[in-house]
């Protein structure tokens, strides 16, 4: 947790994540040269090295996408979710090099701008076999530089969770329109079915493990309350295991319902640190600690213990004979409430 | 059409020019303005919070308005 800001807090298992990365990375661009070589003995080298860094990134991007139901779907995914950052910036920075050395060898000849060759060079706008997809690949990286550059701390906590969010949301836009580029692309290359099988393989995986993590949550994302509400119905309070929590949504937002010491309080879900699911994470020296990566939050105020800053929005719960209600609105990070004390402890 | 993208890539370009100027001033006195952590923070994390203050010089800007009245 953090008092002041470092640039990377490192320790052997991030170490051994990137190094991870970094293998898979190097054995992919020598297995791909040497296939093209093989293959393709004409391409030239910068053929080559455009499509290697480019289907590097595409494929990194899938890992980053399919991780986040997966560790919902099945703890034993948490390791790679654990440094999912580094993942997601080593795959904006291959799809870096792939885009800015595509500008190089296609947009730099003419006397235009670079930047403005992209958009201007072909102008078949109308078209969808000759569309300039290199325009979408564009755009794609802009979400992806924008994800990328606001992966820090530092930027969750002074955008504020809201718009990081919604920021971080925009990778489903990225995808898309990478799907795009790389479909109409190779339409007008060379109409590799190998490609096409790929970019197929890799949405029907991507989207039926979302389906699927969707389904295993529909229960929590089912909102308790029309956006009216006053106290709303939560769920019993044997529905709570002891020192875990139960996620509900109300008012659009998911809320954890922690039991702990025979008393239960209520804190937003998410995460100050990266978003983490703080309502999957365990009570641990009478703090909510967050599975993600051990952020820790007090159940009655949502506050990291001193000397540490984050805070969480707290909640107001009730209790009506084993039944535990919430009041849907929201208290500012950190409000202090007290804890429901239960009967018989 | 090749005017309205020509002139939305200048414009773009403007933004990024402007935001490269913000940054500097923001990363060395800015960004201590609402978030305490900064000025114990080491000098490369500078270096790292620099690409997206670039990039995101519209609201920061405004939440230190925001923050002054
Ligand atoms: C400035 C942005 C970009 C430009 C100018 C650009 C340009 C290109 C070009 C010219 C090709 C065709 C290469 C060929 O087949 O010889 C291509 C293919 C491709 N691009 Fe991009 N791209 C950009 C961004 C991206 C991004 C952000 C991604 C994904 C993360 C991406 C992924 C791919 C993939 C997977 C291919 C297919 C590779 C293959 O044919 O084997 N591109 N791009
Ligand atoms: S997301 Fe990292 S600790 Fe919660």
């Amino acid at each position: 947790m953090s008092v002041s800001y470092t640039s990377i807090l490192w320790n052997r298992q991030k170490k051994a994540y990137d190094l991870g990365i970094l293998v898979f990375v190097l054995v992919f661009s020598v297995l791909f040269f040497v296939g093209h070589a093989v293959l393709h003995p004409n391409a030239t080298f910068e053929t080559i090295f455009i499509r290697n860094f480019g289907l590097l990134a595409f494929l990194l991007l899938h890992v980053v996408l399919i991780i986040g139901p997966l560790a919902r779907l099945n703890a034993r995914f948490l390791v790679i979710l654990y440094n999912r950052r580094h993942l997601g910036v080593t795959m904006f920075m291959l799809a870096a090099v792939h885009g800015v050395f595509s500008i190089m060898n296609f947009h730099t000849l003419g006397d235009m701008n670079p930047i403005k060759s992209v958009f201007l060079s072909n102008l078949s706008y109308d078209s969808l076999i000759h569309f300039p997809f290199q325009v979408l690949g564009f755009l794609a990286l802009i979400i992806l530089v924008l994800m990328a550059t606001t992966s820090h701390d530092f930027w969750l906590k002074n955008l504020g969770p809201k718009v990081w969010k919604a920021l971080h949301m925009m990778v489903y836009v990225a995808y898309a329109l990478i799907i795009l580029h790389v479909v109409l692309g190779a339409l007008q290359n060379e109409n590799s079915p190998i490609l096409f099988g790929i970019v197929l393989a890799g949405f029907l995986l991507i989207s039926s493990l979302h389906l699927l993590a969707a389904f295993r949550e529909r229960s929590i994302d089912k909102p308790l309350d029309q956006a009216t509400a006053e106290w709303v119905k939560a769920c019993q309070v044997n529905d709570i295991k002891n020192d875990r929590a139960k996620i509900v949504t109300v008012s659009g937002e998911r809320v954890a319902i922690f039991k702990y010491n025979g008393k239960l309080s209520a804190v937003n879900n998410f995460c100050r640190h990266q978003g983490g699911p703080l309502g999957e994470g365990k009570i641990v020296d009478g703090c909510i600690t967050c599975p993600w990566h051990g952020y820790q939050y007090l159940p009655e105020n949502g506050q990291s213990p001193p000397p540490f800053t984050e805070k969480v929005e707290t909640y107001r719960l009730k209790l009506e004979g084993e039944e535990v209600w919430i009041h849907p609105e929201p208290l500012a990070e950190g409000t202090y409430v007290k804890p429901i004390q239960l009967a018989g402890s | 059409m090749a005017g309205i993208i020509s002139l939305a890539v200048d414009i773009f370009f403007l933004y990024l020019a402007i935001g490269v100027l913000f940054s500097i001033w923001f990363v060395f006195a800015g960004a201590a303005k609402f978030d305490e952590g900064v000025p114990k923070a080491p000098w490369h994390f500078r270096l790292i919070i620099l690409p997206g203050s670039i990039l995101l010089w519209v609201p920061l800007f405004i939440k230190l308005l925001k923050k002054k009245s």
